[in-house]
């Protein structure tokens, strides 16, 4: 899975513990996705998509 | 409750529990093992001693577990707790099956130990089956 977490955070100039904090999730689970080493729920990437204000397709490659 | 769930994380590396990560959960366990320790030094009776010791351990050990029942785990760390625990339970069960093979002593507590896991895994899935 690759993921465009980073980029789209960084448009949003968000920290990872921001993010963290906004979607309910520790920052190791944010560092874990962004290095697409953890396949999130359907609600966590809902989520964190919601809040980079992007889409689940956008953000995940699979 | 008396110490909060904030001031602890949960063991990942070093068995199970909980440890410290802010000053206040230090000073919380610290003083636990103070108060234990100055009350064993005191010149009472040994038998107040101990039930003392005893009643301040067990709430030690009932705000522990209530800590560990309440501390907040995303998706991911409730996965990997799965996981860790159930490589954990099955290495203890092979452990104690090749014990008793090569000592082949039987030990009833043995079979009460797996009788109850084995009913704490039906009852979970039963809660989590309707939840």
């Amino acid at each position: 899975m690759i993921t465009k977490i980073k980029e789209y955070r960084a448009k949003q100039n968000l920290t990872q513990e921001q993010l963290a904090e906004a979607v309910g999730v520790r920052r190791e689970t944010i560092v874990f996705l962004e290095q697409g080493k953890y396949n999130p729920s359907l609600k966590l990437a809902h989520d964190v998509a919601k809040v980079l204000k992007s889409t689940i397709d956008d953000l995940f490659k699979f | 409750m008396i110490a909060n769930p904030k001031w602890f994380s949960p063991r990942k590396y070093t068995g199970w529990g909980l440890t410290p990560n802010c000053w206040q959960g230090w000073a919380y366990t610290l003083s636990f093992i103070l108060l234990v320790s100055f009350i064993s030094y005191l010149p009472i009776n040994l038998v107040l001693k101990n039930i003392i010791i005893g009643l301040i351990v067990s709430v030690f050990l009932v705000d522990v577990f209530h800590i560990m029942f309440l501390l907040q785990k995303d998706e991911r760390e409730r996965l990997h707790e799965a996981l860790a625990d159930r490589n954990a339970l099955l290495f203890m069960l092979g452990a104690l099956i090749i014990y008793f093979l090569v000592k082949q002593i039987f030990d009833p507590w043995l079979l009460v130990a797996l009788l109850g896991a084995t009913l704490v895994k039906a009852l979970t899935h039963f809660y989590l089956r309707d939840k």
